[in-house]
C-alpha cells in the first residue's frame, strides 16, 4: 500500500509513469491518462492558491510567466502542511535564485510583503496585552516581548510598498527603478490587514523584539543606526500600539 | 416524518450573502482547513454558527495514507470542532500525500484488508480525538486497483461496522467513479445499510473525453447533472432522504443559483413518500 502511495505521488510530482502505472486496473482510457488528471489537479490547485497569495507578483510578470514560474516551483516544492493556506512561504526564496525572473529585481521582496499580507490575514487570534501590563521590569534591556503573530516585518532595499500599490491598481505601469530603502511593519484591523512605512530605527527596535530578541539587542540595533533614537518614546509607542500579545 | 435539511457549502464569494441571510439554507457546511486561523474567516464563522447549524467537512486528515495520521492537524480539528460544535463532522475515504507531503487531492485508496486497517486505525483515533463520530465521504475516483479485494460499497460496510463511523455519500463522487472505474451504482446502493449513511453530497461534474472514450471530471463547477439527480432520486427512494448539501466550488455562480438548486432538492425529498418538505 506504501509503495503504491509512493509511487503515483512520484508520479503526481512530475515522474514518469511507469511505477505508478503497475498496480492500476486497466480500463478502457490508458491508466497514464487516468494518473494525469491527478497530476494536473495538483499543478494546477497549488498554482491558483499561489495566484491567490501573490496577485501582485501575478501582475508584475505576465500570466504565462508566473505559471512558468509556479510550475517549476510546485514540482520542486509540494506542500508539507495540509492547510492549503499554508502554501507558499519559500516562494519568494524561489524567485530570487529562478535567473528569469532576474529582470525584475524587487521581484522576490514584493514576494516576502504578500506572503507577510496573507500570514496576517491567517495569523490567530490573540489576546492583546493590557496597557497595564506594560512595564518596564527592573532589569530593563533582558526584556522579552510577545508579538501578535498577525504582526509582520517586511525591508526592503526598493520601494515595494509604492510597487505593490501602482501594481495592484494598474495593469501596466511604468516604474522607474530607483532603489529606496523600505521598513514597513504588517498588522491587522478586524476585517483587513495593510501595512504602513516605519523609521529604519523603529523597524530595528520592533523586528527584533518580534523575533524574540531583548530590548537590550533591539535598542543597540536601532541606535546603531540613528544615535539619537529616542527609545523611551519609542518604547511608549511600542506598548501603547496594540500589536503585543499576553505571554500565554 | 419531516424530511431532512438542505445545506449550501460555504464559499467565500457567498460570505456577505449568507451573513445577511443565514436562514437562507438551512445549514452551512465548511472546509474545516479553511477556518484553522484566525481573522476575519474565524470571526464570519463565529457570527454564522450563532444564526445557523454548521458542518464541517475535513479535507487535510489523508485518513487513507499508510503512514501516522498527522495528530498536529488533529488537534487543530479537534480545537474548531471545540468551538463550532457542528452537528456533522466528515472527512474523505481518500489519501492525500504520503511521507509528509500532501498533493491537495483526495486520491483512492486500493481496497484490501491491509487498506482497511489502516484506515480503521487513523478513523478511531480521529473519533477518539474528536470525542464524535464521523463520516466518511466516498471518491470520485478515476483509477481503480487490480489489488483491491473488496468494493468500494463493501470496504465501506466493513469499515462502518469496525469503528462505528457513517458515511457521507457523495451522490455525484458515486456518479462520477461508476462512469470512470466502472462501479455498479445500483449494488453499491444495495451493500449499503441504511443506518450508516447519514448525510448526501451533489455538485456537478465535467464531462470530457480522453482517447475517445467519455471520462468525468468532479470540478464541482456547474450545476447538478441530470444523471445525478436520477441517482439522487434513487438513492432517497432506497435510503430515505438525509441532511443534503449542495457543493458548488469553481466558476462559483450567485448565491441565489446554489440556493435554486438547494429548492430543488428539498421538492425531490418531499417527493419520497411518507416525508413532508423541511422548511428551507
Amino acid at each position: 500500500m506504501k509503495e503504491v502511495q509512493r509511487a503515483i505521488q512520484r508520479f503526481v510530482r512530475g515522474d514518469d509513469a511507469a511505477s505508478a502505472a503497475a498496480g492500476v486496473a486497466q480500463l478502457s482510457i490508458a491508466v497514464a491518462a487516468r494518473l494525469r488528471v491527478y497530476r494536473h489537479h495538483f499543478q494546477l490547485s497549488l498554482t491558483q492558491a499561489l495566484v491567490a497569495v501573490y496577485p501582485v507578483v501575478a501582475r508584475i510578470v505576465d500570466e504565462r510567466f508566473f505559471a512558468w514560474l509556479a510550475h517549476e516551483f510546485v514540482g520542486s516544492n509540494p506542500p508539507r502542511d495540509p492547510r492549503l493556506s499554508r502554501y507558499g512561504a519559500s516562494f519568494a526564496a524561489f524567485i530570487e535564485q529562478f535567473a528569469a525572473a532576474n529582470h525584475v529585481p524587487y521581484l522576490p521582496d514584493v514576494a516576502r510583503l504578500e506572503w507577510a499580507l496573507h500570514e496576517s490575514l491567517h495569523a490567530p487570534d490573540e489576546a492583546l496585552l493590557a496597557p497595564s501590563a506594560s512595564r518596564l521590569p527592573e532589569d530593563p534591556g533582558n526584556l522579552r516581548l510577545s508579538f501578535l503573530r498577525s504582526v509582520r516585518y517586511v525591508e526592503s532595499v526598493w520601494p515595494i510598498a509604492t510597487f505593490w500599490t501602482w501594481h495592484r491598481d494598474q495593469p501596466e505601469v511604468s516604474l522607474v527603478l530607483e532603489r529606496r530603502p523600505t521598513h514597513l511593519e504588517i498588522r491587522r484591523t478586524s476585517d483587513a490587514v495593510g501595512f504602513r512605512e516605519i523609521s529604519p530605527a523603529t523597524y530595528r527596535l520592533r523586528s527584533t523584539m518580534a523575533r524574540g530578541g531583548t530590548l537590550g539587542d533591539a535598542a543597540n540595533a536601532a541606535t546603531s543606526i540613528e544615535p539619537d533614537f529616542n527609545l523611551s518614546l519609542a518604547l511608549g509607542e511600542l506598548f501603547g500600539d496594540g500589536i503585543l500579545a499576553t505571554t500565554n | 416524518m419531516i424530511a431532512p435539511a438542505i445545506g449550501v457549502g460555504l464559499r467565500a464569494p457567498h460570505l456577505a450573502d449568507v451573513l445577511a441571510s443565514p436562514r437562507s439554507a438551512a445549514f452551512f457546511e465548511v472546509h474545516a482547513e479553511n477556518y484553522m486561523g484566525g481573522g476575519p474567516a474565524r470571526a464570519a464563522l463565529r457570527q454564522l454558527r450563532q444564526d445557523a447549524p454548521v458542518s464541517l467537512h475535513g479535507v487535510g486528515l489523508s485518513l487513507g495514507t499508510d503512514g501516522p495520521i498527522n495528530r498536529a492537524h488533529l488537534a487543530r480539528l479537534r480545537s474548531l470542532v471545540d468551538e463550532v460544535q457542528p452537528f456533522i463532522v466528515s472527512e474523505h475515504l481518500a489519501w492525500s500525500g504520503i511521507d509528509g507531503f500532501y498533493l491537495n487531492d483526495l486520491c483512492p485508496t486500493p481496497y484490501t484488508a491491509e487498506s482497511l486497517a489502516v484506515v480503521a486505525a487513523h478513523v478511531d483515533e480521529t473519533q477518539e480525538a474528536l470525542g464524535m463520530r464521523v463520516l466518511l465521504e466516498n471518491p470520485a475516483s478515476y483509477i481503480s486497483f487490480d489489488q483491491s479485494s473488496l468494493d468500494e460499497a463493501a470496504f465501506l460496510v466493513q469499515l462502518c461496522s469496525r469503528t462505528g463511523c457513517g458515511v457521507l455519500l457523495d451522490v455525484n463522487n458515486l456518479y462520477v467513479a461508476s462512469r470512470n472505474v466502472g462501479l455498479d451504482v445500483h449494488a453499491y446502493l444495495r451493500t449499503l445499510p441504511p443506518g450508516a449513511i447519514e448525510e448526501l453530497h451533489l455538485a456537478g461534474h465535467h464531462r470530457t473525453d480522453v482517447e475517445g472514450f467519455p471520462f468525468f471530471i468532479d470540478d464541482h463547477g456547474s450545476a447538478v447533472e441530470p444523471e445525478v439527480w436520477d441517482l439522487f432520486a434513487e438513492t432517497i427512494g432506497a435510503f430515505g432522504p438525509r441532511p443534503t448539501l449542495i457543493e458548488w466550488d469553481s466558476q462559483i455562480p450567485r448565491y441565489e443559483v446554489l440556493l435554486a438548486e438547494a429548492a430543488k432538492a428539498r421538492r425531490m425529498h418531499s417527493a419520497v413518500e411518507g416525508w413532508a418538505p423541511c422548511p428551507p
